[in-house]
């Protein structure tokens, strides 16, 4: 026990723990981006055509961007 | 296997910072009576210093994901519309309504919540991480 020091044990409870919940809270939204994706091409076809594809193509980078970035994160963390 | 040693050099700065501090007030007497605050106020804003530039570091990285989740309509619009120009398409009120729709739509409900999705998911698993090291800490 004497290996964990107070510090350590005050970040575990007072940033480390809060993240669980931040996770789930926003964890579905993952899952829910391909499915929205999907859908605003089902929907707008009709009407836009085949410029639909370069708002879901310049997304689809900023999605990949973003999560290349957030992989950064870790390691500042 | 050097940005493995950056990494936990890095993830120690905050508990260091906080042990440091709660050992120095705790002791806060002592060092008052032999007034040996310059060197402790020396030492506690240089580990500062070190925690507000690995802060400035990650907020850096924030400011990319968030300009681009706040530019995503109007680069988006700028392709468009180049695009049209270039091959002398027709352009009227009604496709520029329904675009923008699509657009903003794409923007609130996919770009947005998947970043902070996304953000929310790494700060976990780094979280988990240290988790597991304390808890295997206690357990033994």
């Amino acid at each position: 026990m004497n290996i964990l020091s107070s510090g350590k044990i005050l970040n575990l409870l007072s940033n480390d723990a809060g993240q669980i919940e931040n996770a789930l809270f926003h964890g579905n939204t993952l899952w829910k981006a391909v499915i929205e994706l999907i859908l605003v091409i089902a929907f707008y076809w009709k009407s836009i055509r085949y410029f639909i594809f370069i708002a879901i193509a310049y997304a689809l980078v900023l999605l990949i961007v973003q999560t290349s970035c957030s992989r950064f994160i870790v390691f500042f963390r | 296997m050097q940005i493995i040693l950056f990494r936990t050099r890095i993830l120690k700065i905050t508990d260091e910072r906080v042990k440091m501090m709660s050992e120095i007030i705790r002791s806060m007497r002592l060092v008052k009576m032999y007034c040996w605050e310059l060197a402790f106020s020396k030492k506690v804003s240089q580990i500062r210093k070190r925690e507000i530039l690995q802060c400035g570091f990650r907020l850096f990285l924030d400011c990319i994901q968030t300009l681009l989740s706040n530019t995503f309509n109007n680069v988006t619009f700028l392709i468009i519309y180049s695009i049209m120009w270039t091959f002398h398409l027709k352009f009227d009120i009604q496709f520029f309504a329904i675009t923008m729709c699509m657009t903003n739509h794409v923007r609130n409900h996919v770009v947005y919540p998947f970043t902070v999705g996304v953000r929310n998911l790494v700060n976990y698993l780094a979280a988990q991480k240290r988790i597991k090291v304390s808890d295997d800490i206690i357990c033994q």
